[in-house]
């Protein structure tokens, strides 16, 4: 089954065609990897899944839908966006993780469980924020995605300017989330990540999708 | 001609001619020390003091028509319209870029300083004369028009600036209000500073123009002083009416309908 299919998708901005009728399925509960040079098109392909874009033409469809009958609030709660800059809002690591269950009225939340899930100990709940490494930052803001615990998870390169060890860790969490049945999205520009943790990778090049040439993976499958 | 205060036009012209030596020893300093600033004092000297000379007249005008029983308000909702449309063409050239920049801003000044006006009117707290309406209307409007600037200067240069954490929040499923509502407050707040600042300060560091106009014009300065009190009450007011207005239309103008950033932030 998969979570979404895209069609003939394209994308423009600023003049330039971004994604060129792009071709592509992601399976749920598994990790599939965008992988492909800078500016290809790989951020903008996780916002469209996320509808904080729209394409220009083509069809995407979320769970056999056309995601443009998606009320993009309730989407963007199932398929939660966690972008590459990991901006912290003010105030403690807690109030971050709150933040998102605080406005979708979830009673009784528990930020401890998301907190370890992104692989950061309860000290850290207390910490100011905006005072992190980019390595905790990465946490903590997969921690405050995994609040909602989400259908699925669009990671826009969540280990870049990481640590080695902090982005072992990120790897082991989302591939444990994997595990329980969530469906990961994931970009990264490091093949050899990408090879070490995903189900399916998929190369994007020139706004267009190509299975990578040198890839064993089942890729194919995913159809 | 009494010693210093002129009666007439006449008077009031030969007043400002010895004063305004005061303001060509400015002028010839400033073009001596090559400050830069001549032309353009003698340029905003000579605008503001037509545009003061034009309302005087219209005012004149008004309270003919208002002592000979003419029905005047027509006139004067012209001239509140003038107000609106000239003070909302001044705030969006805050924001240039901004669709319906326009229409936010004087709706927002209109909605604050109407608003305000009418309390006072409705409180009695002033009379339907042209002489009290169409000064404080201009207090109001005036100070409406530099709380939307500031507050739509605010809010542009805080989307530019936080569009990270802005696009962050609609990611976890924010309504575009919630992702925007530290912003809003953040607007309202700087917007209203220098207002809320010179409330604190009033009678200490200045006597604003109202109650000084009314002292020198042999008011009781207490009874001046209330009055000076009533038409902060009606700034403020209005101010945060505006302020208000300003951050929720112009959120239609950051956000589409699908919770989207615009592409002009």
């Amino acid at each position: 089954m998969n979570l979404y299919s895209l069609r003939g998708v394209r994308k423009t901005l600023s003049g330039r065609t971004v994604l060129n009728n792009l071709d592509m399925d992601i399976p749920e509960g598994r990790i599939t990897s965008l992988v492909g040079p800078s500016g290809s098109g790989k951020s903008t392909l996780l916002r469209i899944l996320n509808r904080l874009l729209d394409p220009d033409s083509g069809q995407v469809q979320y769970r056999g839908r056309p995601i443009m009958d998606v009320e993009p609030v309730s989407l963007r709660r199932q398929a939660v966006l966690v972008p590459q800059d990991s901006t912290m809002f003010p105030g403690t690591v807690e109030d971050n993780i709150r933040y998102a269950p605080r406005i979708h009225n979830i009673a009784d939340f528990q930020p401890l469980a998301a907190l370890n899930n992104a692989g950061l100990s309860a000290d850290y709940l207390e910490r100011d924020a905006e005072r992190l490494s980019g390595g905790e930052r990465k946490r903590v803001a997969l921690a405050r995605a995994l609040a909602l615990s989400p259908t699925a998870l669009l990671l826009d390169e969540p280990t870049s300017g990481v640590d080695p060890r902090s982005s072992e860790t990120i790897e082991k969490s989302v591939m444990g989330l994997r595990d329980g049945g969530t469906t990961v999205i994931w970009v990264t520009h490091d093949m050899d990540q990408a090879i070490r943790v995903s189900d399916f990778i998929v190369n994007i090049k020139n706004g267009e999708a190509k299975m990578p040439e040198d890839s064993e993976f089942l890729w194919r499958d995913a159809y | 001609m009494n010693p210093g205060f002129a009666q007439t036009p006449l008077e009031g012209i030969l007043v400002l001619a010895s004063v305004s030596v005061l303001f060509f020893l400015v002028v010839l300093i400033s073009s001596w020390k090559r400050v830069g600033i001549g032309k353009d004092l003698t340029k905003g000297f000579v605008i503001g003091g037509s545009q003061l000379a034009l309302v005087s007249i219209i005012l004149m005008a008004l309270i003919e028509w208002e002592s000979e029983g003419t029905f005047w308000l027509p006139a004067a909702a012209v001239m509140v319209v003038g107000m609106a449309i000239i003070s909302g063409l001044r705030s969006a050239k805050r924001s240039p870029d901004m669709p319906s920049a326009l229409r936010i801003t004087a709706t927002s000044i209109t909605l604050g300083s109407v608003l305000s006006l009418s309390v006072l009117l409705v409180a009695d707290a002033i009379p339907l004369r042209p002489e009290f309406v169409i000064p404080l209307a201009g207090m109001a409007f005036g100070n409406s028009m530099d709380i939307c600037s500031l507050t739509i200067e605010r809010m542009t240069r805080e989307f530019r600036m936080g569009r990270g954490g802005i696009e962050t929040r609609l990611s976890l499923g924010s309504t575009s209000s919630q992702a925007v509502e530290e912003i809003d407050r953040m607007a309202i707040r700087t917007a209203l500073i220098p207002t809320i600042d010179r409330m604190k300060t009033l009678g200490i560091i200045f006597i604003p123009g109202a109650m000084a106009g009314l002292i020198m014009a042999g008011v009781q300065p207490l009874v001046a002083a209330q009055f000076q009190l009533v038409i902060f009450l009606m700034i403020v007011g209005g101010g945060v009416i505006t302020s208000l207005a300003t951050v929720t239309l112009a959120r239609a103008s950051f956000f589409n309908e699908r919770h989207q950033l615009q592409d002009w932030v």
